[in-house]
């Protein structure tokens, strides 16, 4: 008896430093439930009053359907080109030790240095010279796929490590290719920190926001993080509309990515490393 | 040629050289017109192009001579420091905490990824109004618990706002800690720490012999790319206090932004961004010369 | 909701039209969104002719002078732009846009004399126009009522010296209810001079000699405010926004505030009124600030004559623009029934002393010069006389 109350007892610290944590996020949902006199009250009332749902409305006004999409469109973009390109040199760059991978290892790191309000004057002339933007949304993937490059070649490439070198050498000298090896043995071990990376890429390119603001124009293109700054005017800003409009945003990528990481982290095995 | 690729190491530098060249042409392009435009005079009209008069160093001579350049400087190393350390052990606490199997853990554990997923303009708002001094849920909750006589202005305060901000980033940069943490320590095989138990080692013991060693790799990754991450950070400083009151909050990124677009001085800007670019020089090399330890069994 | 509808119905009209040689005009602006003036009024112009097309493109105000700058860079730029008067003479004296003197001078819409001294200012450079105004905004004090008359203060009797003011904000101050006198705007962006610029000017100063006795004494004012507990430390890191949610919180009982904001305070739970800014001295010189948004045309357009009459038909609308989307014409029309009546009597009124930021092409430069001086005086960093000399010595050195 005594044992089962004790195995609960992780449980519910885990919730309390769950609650304090994400006690802002709290805030961001009953702020967007509360009525327009009840949300500027002191002292601030924890559980919203006047229940006001204005969700449908600003979902619809907006058209965060469109700006849904578009912010999918971006992120599948970003996130199959990064996971295309990069894991093979985070593998690449796990296998040797010498000057040149040192160089490049350092040159990754160093090409994220810039921060995107930076790199988005240069990148804009370049697309605008060679006419890419006449497709904004893909401008925006390559610019923001350079940006989550080098994290995902650096983290991917320390998961290649964790890999005993013996298992490939075994498989190399029972003749398989080289590509051989990497698809059928290197790729299912490093899967799971691949697919969080690519879970957190996902995560950083919806929130990428200078970009997709220089790069697209068409009010139909534009993702959500970019819908969201209409609510910023010159002198007003509607808070409430923001707040209703983020919780909007939020929860289906939450669950989403809830879901996906669950099975990701502990969907693990270390079975196939004996 | 194919059995150059196939069989020989033609495919991993192919792998390799791929992204790398992707990298050249949409980061490393911008990055040397940076480096450039930090040389030279910069205006409006030609801000596009790459031809401008060159003026040496004098733009850096200029950012140095800035009165509020040394602040700027303590305030963003300060802002790296504590940001990092303070991610990295309360993400490598509660990534321990979490791996353990009871119920709930690894649902409760995703629900972390809240902070990152809410665009961070949203953040600063609503954490603007947590530390609001007069009418915060903060000094509120404080005052009720009886722990602060009258308002504290967390955000208002020349000597507070900095750590303010820092302590809003920490909260912000747990989440990629923990779920990358979380990954590494899954990858340890059970089996290591029976036999520890067995021997009788105690959890402390445990996590120093064989937790720690073996996610190294993991954790100085992690820290490069972290320390990286916040020397970018934007959003939250401008949503929280602008670089204010007095710029006691301004680093480096923010700063460097306020020279370009509100004071139009890109050049200055630019010279800023490349300064920062040598704390990344650094870390880069920093961690480039750790992974020659990489190859552990 | 009714702007929806006739934006639905003009937009099924149109697919209804037949084909003709089409052009294209774009217009890039910040507009406080839905309903968005400028999206509206064009598209209704694009509705009434066959021949054009009308594109509003809507970028966020910090990012505005970004996204000029660079598409003027890359020859990019859109047919209109919308100019915020603190940035006209500077966009006029880059000679990006296209002098409008003639074709105003030849406009049956468009007189320029009845426009507002304030802004008449502010669209001409070097005795050129290059911006057609838009609307006009100006700041008052909202006091609510009920604190007010607690306080022994009669809320129409606005008050008429700057002694008297701050007596008001004084007596207004509640510290055991946690209230404030006052709440005004010093953040460290356009907004801390914005506010605070009118009282030095009140005072006789300017902001190219800003180090001026009555500068010292407007600085010397602000930071009594905070100082002595009558405002607010986090004035510091307010937008006009957040000072404003702080008055309709009840926690300050007057707020310097502006007319774009009449519609949230008629939501408030409380009864106010409007003061005028008071002058330094009873019956001294009166200032308010009078900002807003103008329409300039790229001097690279390939339609500038279309573009023009773009700008044309939404100034006519004039009239139209404070019942829908809470702007005041830059020039002496009256709407009929103007929502708010009191209110918008009021507004008028202190209109006519609204003086714009600047003008000045480099007012990006100054502006942070004061930005400076305040936060550095209402923080106590410097005192008022010493953060107002370093400033004019930084304005004065800018070329």
């Amino acid at each position: 008896m005594s044992r089962r109350v004790t195995s609960y007892i992780p449980t519910l610290i885990a919730i309390t430093v769950l609650g304090f944590y994400l006690f802002p996020i709290y805030w961001m949902y009953a702020t967007s439930l509360k009525g327009a006199a009840e949300s500027m009250q002191y002292p601030p009332t924890l559980w919203p009053q006047d229940i006001t749902f204005r969700h449908v409305e600003v979902f619809n006004n907006l058209g965060m359907g469109r700006y849904f999409w578009n912010s999918l469109v971006i992120t599948c973009g970003v996130v199959a080109l990064t996971v295309l390109l990069g894991t093979g040199t985070a593998y690449a760059l796990s296998l040797y030790r010498n000057r040149w991978i040192d160089l490049a290892l350092f040159l990754i790191l160093l090409l994220q240095a810039l921060p995107p309000s930076l790199m988005v004057t240069p990148l804009f002339v370049l697309f605008n010279m060679t006419g890419l933007l006449d497709w904004p949304r893909l401008s925006v993937v390559l610019a923001v796929c350079a940006k989550s490059m080098p994290f995902y070649i650096v983290i991917c490439r320390t998961a290649f490590l964790s890999v005993p070198s013996e298992l490939r050498e075994a498989a190399l000298v029972d003749g398989d290719s080289r590509i051989g090896v990497f698809f059928r043995i290197m790729l299912p071990l490093a899967r799971n920190v691949i697919l969080i990376s690519a879970v957190l890429i996902g995560i950083q390119s919806m929130g990428d926001y200078v970009y997709s603001r220089s790069f697209i124009y068409d009010t139909e293109l534009l993702p959500l993080t970019v819908g969201l700054s209409t609510f910023v005017g010159a002198e007003a800003t509607n808070w409430l509309g923001i707040m209703t409009y983020t919780s909007i945003l939020v929860t289906p990528i939450l669950f989403v990515f809830v879901l996906l990481q669950r099975r990701l982290v502990s969907g693990l095995t270390a079975g196939a490393l004996k | 040629m194919i059995g150059f690729i196939r069989d020989r190491s033609g495919f991993e530098i192919l792998l390799a050289l791929v992204s790398i060249a992707y990298l050249f042409a949409f980061a490393g392009v911008p990055f040397i017109f940076n480096i450039v435009m930090s040389m030279q005079k910069v205006e409006m009209m030609n801000l596009a192009s790459m031809q401008r008069p060159f003026v040496g160093l004098e733009n850096y001579r200029d950012v140095f001579a800035n009165p509020d350049f040394w602040l700027i400087v303590r305030n963003t190393l300060l802002f790296l420091g504590l940001s990092t350390i303070f991610q990295l052990c309360i993400g490598l606490a509660l990534a321990v905490f979490f791996s353990r199997d009871f119920l709930g853990a690894s649902f409760m554990r995703g629900l972390f990824l809240a902070a990152w997923i809410t665009p961070a303009f949203a953040i600063g708002q609503i954490w603007k109004w947590i530390l609001s001094g007069d009418t915060g849920l903060l000094n509120y909750a404080l005052e009720s618990l009886g722990l602060i006589d009258g308002p504290v202005y967390w955000l208002s305060d020349p000597d507070l706002a900095l750590y303010a901000v820092i302590a809003v980033n920490i909260w912000l940069g747990i989440p990629y800690y923990l779920l990358l943490l979380s990954v590494g320590l899954a990858a340890i095989p059970g089996d290591l720490y029976e036999a520890a138990e067995l021997d009788g080692a105690g959890p402390v013991a445990r996590f120093w012999t064989i937790t720690l060693p073996l996610m190294r790799n993991t954790i100085l990754a992690l820290v490069a790319l972290g320390l990286i991450f916040t020397l970018q950070q934007f959003d939250l400083i401008a949503a929280l206090t602008s670089g204010g009151p007095v710029n006691s909050s301004n680093v480096a990124q923010f700063w460097s932004w306020q020279l370009s677009f509100q004071k139009f001085d890109f050049a200055a800007g630019s010279a800023v961004s490349v300064l920062m670019l040598f704390v990344v020089v650094f870390i880069s090399a920093i961690y480039v010369a750790s992974t020659r330890a990489e190859r552990s069994s | 909701m009714k702007s929806a509808a006739s934006f639905l119905a003009i937009a099924v009209s149109l697919a209804a039209a037949p084909v003709v040689a089409q052009t294209t005009i774009t217009i890039w602006g910040n507009d406080n969104p839905q309903p968005s003036a400028t999206e509206i009024l064009s598209a209704e112009f694009d509705a009434m002719r066959d021949d054009v097309v009308v594109e509003y493109r809507q970028i966020p105000f910090s990012d505005l002078n970004e996204e000029y700058m660079r598409a003027f860079a890359t020859n990019s730029a859109p047919d209109i732009l919308m100019v915020n008067t603190t940035d006209t003479h500077f966009y006029a004296s880059s000679g990006v846009l296209l002098d409008l003197t003639d074709r105003i001078a030849a406009s049956d819409i468009i007189d320029f004399d009845e426009i507002f001294p304030g802004y008449q200012a502010a669209v001409t450079f070097e005795g050129r126009i290059y911006e057609v105004p838009r609307g006009a905004n100006t700041l008052m004090i909202y006091v609510n009522s009920a604190m007010a008359e607690a306080a022994g203060i009669d809320p129409v009797d606005a008050p008429e010296s700057w002694t008297e003011f701050y007596d008001y904000a004084q007596r207004l101050t509640n510290a055991d209810s946690r209230v404030f006198g006052i709440a005004f705007s010093a953040k460290n962006n356009q907004e801390g001079p914005w506010q605070w610029l009118p009282f030095a000017r009140m005072a006789g100063a300017e902001w190219d000699r800003i180090n001026e006795p009555g500068a010292v004494r407007a600085l010397e004012m602000w930071r009594d405010f905070v100082v002595n507990g009558l405002a607010s430390q986090e004035v510091l890191v307010w937008s006009q926004g957040d000072a404003a949610d702080s008055f309709r919180a009840q926690r300050a009982a007057m707020v310097i505030q502006g007319s774009w904001d009449v519609a949230n305070m008629v939501a408030a739970p409380f009864e106010w009124n409007l003061w005028m800014l008071p002058p330094e001295e009873v019956g001294g010189l009166r200032v308010s600030a009078a900002g807003d948004f103008t329409y300039a045309v790229a001097a690279a357009s390939d339609a500038p004559d279309l573009a023009f009459e773009v700008i044309e038909y939404i100034y006519s609308q004039d009239n139209r623009i404070w019942n829908e989307f809470s702007r005041m014409p830059a020039r002496a029309v009256s709407p009929e029934n103007p929502n708010y009546p009191e209110a918008y009597e009021a507004f008028i009124g202190q209109l006519q002393y609204g003086r714009v930021l600047g003008p000045n092409a480099r007012w990006n430069d100054v502006s942070v010069a004061l930005q400076t001086a305040i936060q550095a005086s209402l923080s106590g960093a410097a005192e008022p006389a010493d953060a107002l000399e370093r400033a004019a010595a930084e304005i004065a050195a800018i070329d």
